[in-house]
């Protein structure tokens, strides 16, 4: 069977779960008016999702946190899970990530507390219909700003889903548990395991340490508090040493600098951050291994390993061939499509 | 002192111009903007400048961090011209002083014993530079209050200070772009809409800008509200030479 256009549907929230917010690729180039960029934490697993249902430009989806939320569709639409493992279920069948889904009126999709990871995405075909503010629908919800009223869903909460068309979709009944995964590849960060070491690039700020407080900050192991969520990660561990001030005048950081004030614990800034700080920026953790860190829990401890920029560079340029590859991969997937039978 | 680059992280530097508050490096920062947009390059993602630094986000798949300094070593190397007559923008924002709009306007002035009308002659009377924007979306850092009208922040902070409101803290003046939680003193309040989402330029102010508050009345006030964002508060150039304060 092949299906080509899409009417409008919705999605109706009977359960917000824990912390589910909409977000896109975040707003760029604002910033420099005080903008703060918010997006997906894993952008990874974000960007798998979007090219799993299909989506050429990138939309707004949900991003769930630890408990996913139970939506009832009205109407028909695509929607595919990835990111952390939230046993993610339709009509109370559990069904893979990784794979998109064909879901029609009165279908329920919900899910369970995360086996793996902290945060899975649920992406639809055609995106979220909310406003778009400084061109992304991102939610940041300290500014009060995108999304759904600048809030994580609540109950009661409709989403419209916006019109699409595809070429060509191939629906395939979804058998259960035992269906042979073919995209096991998706899956893959790249063959790093969840907690090698965050790779780090120092920084010009690095000078405001004693080489003692560089070692301690490169030797041990440091804890995530319950102090993080989308703004930031605030870690436990031994103090890292200034040479004397911790306070900096106020200058712009990106997703993954690594702030220590002068109580010398070290502070991660995530996808939330405010555009500029004032505190000593040690480095700055790589591209590739954000998503790695925006999926640990609280109470995980993480090491950092220095490396240089060009080291740095080159497993940029690796880790983005590859993710589009992998981008590549889904996107060809995007065009099969299963619908779960209400019995197996 | 030469600009320094640095690495921040993979897919951006920081660009130090030197470790103080003044406004000639606020505008070496802002030329250097200027040349670096000049260059057209592909793949540069966002340029956020802060009080003494730039930092510049690029697309690493098309530039190494080497090649990068390279191209934008050359936009630093010029010296930066230092006279009385460069043209800098100035903006106005009209404002009601004092009442209900600005309830702390009277314990500054008793603070630092003045009338209330000297505090707004003073506070209206200096053009105030846009050094950097950011804590929240609109909100801008602005240098070169009149220390005769500085005065601590509240002991105990409000929990709602409505959008436009014009405060003080310490020797810091500027103006709440939304709703929100603050300890500023709360001189007076502006209709202008500093941050408007719905345009494509949503901050009114850019790092660079000179602010002139303009007193006005409560009429005044009612009236420019109304427009919303159809109202366009006074821009124009001046000479450095001509600003109030400097």
């Amino acid at each position: 069977m092949a299906i080509n256009e899409f009417k409008k549907s919705s999605i109706y929230v009977t359960a917000p779960g824990m912390y589910t917010t909409i977000q896109d690729e975040g707003r760029v180039g604002f910033q420099q008016y005080g903008m703060p960029v918010a997006g997906p934490m894993d952008s990874e697993s974000y960007l798998l999702g979007q090219a799993l249902v299909g989506n050429v430009e990138t939309v707004g989806a949900l991003e769930c946190t630890l408990l996913p939320p139970t939506l009832t569709v009205k109407g028909t639409c695509i929607v595919a899970f990835t990111g952390a493992d939230m046993e993610p279920t339709i009509n109370n069948v559990r069904v893979p990530r990784y794979i998109p889904f064909v879901c029609h009126d009165g279908d329920v999709i919900s899910g369970g507390f995360s086996q793996c990871g902290v945060r899975m995405y649920i992406s639809f075909s055609g995106g979220i219909d909310v406003p778009s503010i400084n061109g992304s629908v991102s939610t940041h919800t300290k500014a009060k700003i995108g999304g759904l009223e600048g809030r994580p869903l609540q109950k009661g909460d409709e989403l419209g889903i916006k019109a699409f068309t595809r070429d060509e979709v191939h629906v395939c009944d979804y058998r259960g548990e035992d269906h042979t995964l073919f995209n096991t590849a998706l899956y893959n960060r790249g063959g790093r395991e969840c907690h090698e070491p965050l790779r780090v690039v120092l920084g010009d700020q690095a000078k405001h340490f004693t080489g003692k407080g560089i070692k301690t900050f490169s030797d041990n192991i440091y804890t995530l508090t319950v102090e993080c969520d989308r703004m930031g990660f605030r870690l436990d561990g031994p103090e890292i040493e200034h040479v004397d001030s911790a306070d900096i005048i106020s200058d712009g950081a990106v997703f993954g600098s690594i702030q220590v004030p002068s109580n010398g614990h070290p502070i991660v800034l995530m996808a939330d951050r405010q555009t500029t700080g004032g505190y000593t920026k040690i480095g700055t953790i790589i591209t590739a291994d954000l998503p790695r860190l925006s999926q640990l829990p609280v109470g995980d401890g993480i090491n950092f390993n220095i490396v240089s920029i060009d080291e740095a560079q080159d497993i940029y340029r690796a880790y983005m061939e590859r993710l589009h590859k992998r981008i590549k991969l889904a996107h060809e997937q995007s065009a099969y499509v299963f619908k779960v039978r209400n019995k197996i | 002192m030469k600009p320094i680059i640095s690495p921040v992280g993979d897919c951006a530097i920081s660009i130090d111009f030197g470790q103080v508050i003044d406004p000639k490096i606020n505008r070496h920062i802002r030329q250097t903007i200027e040349r670096i947009q000049e260059l057209h390059l592909e793949g540069i993602i966002e340029l956020v400048p802060t009080y003494c630094a730039l930092l510049l986000q690029y697309d690493a798949m098309l530039y190494s961090y080497s090649e990068l300094c390279n191209i934008i070593e050359p936009t630093l190397e010029q010296t930066i011209t230092d006279n009385d007559n460069e043209l800098v923008t100035v903006v106005e924002i009209p404002t009601v002083y004092g009442g209900e709009f600005g309830p702390d306007l009277g314990f500054v002035a008793s603070h630092n014993n003045l009338s209330e009308d000297e505090v707004v002659a003073i506070h209206s009377g200096t053009d105030y530079l846009v050094y950097m924007l950011g804590f929240i979306p609109g909100f801008t850092y602005l240098g070169g209050m009149d220390p005769r009208i500085a005065t601590p922040r509240l002991s105990s902070p409000r929990t709602l200070i409505p959008a436009g409101s014009v405060g003080i803290a310490g020797e810091q003046t500027g103006t709440y772009p939304s709703d929100s939680p603050g300890g500023w003193q709360i001189i007076g309040r502006t209709p202008v809409t500093m941050y408007d989402m719905s345009k494509e330029q949503a901050a009114l102010l850019s790092a660079g800008d000179y602010v002139r508050y303009v007193p006005i009345d409560e009429a005044e006030y009612n009236r420019i509200k109304a427009l919303g964002s159809d109202y366009v508060p006074s821009m124009y150039k001046v000479e450095v030479g001509e600003l109030r304060g400097y």
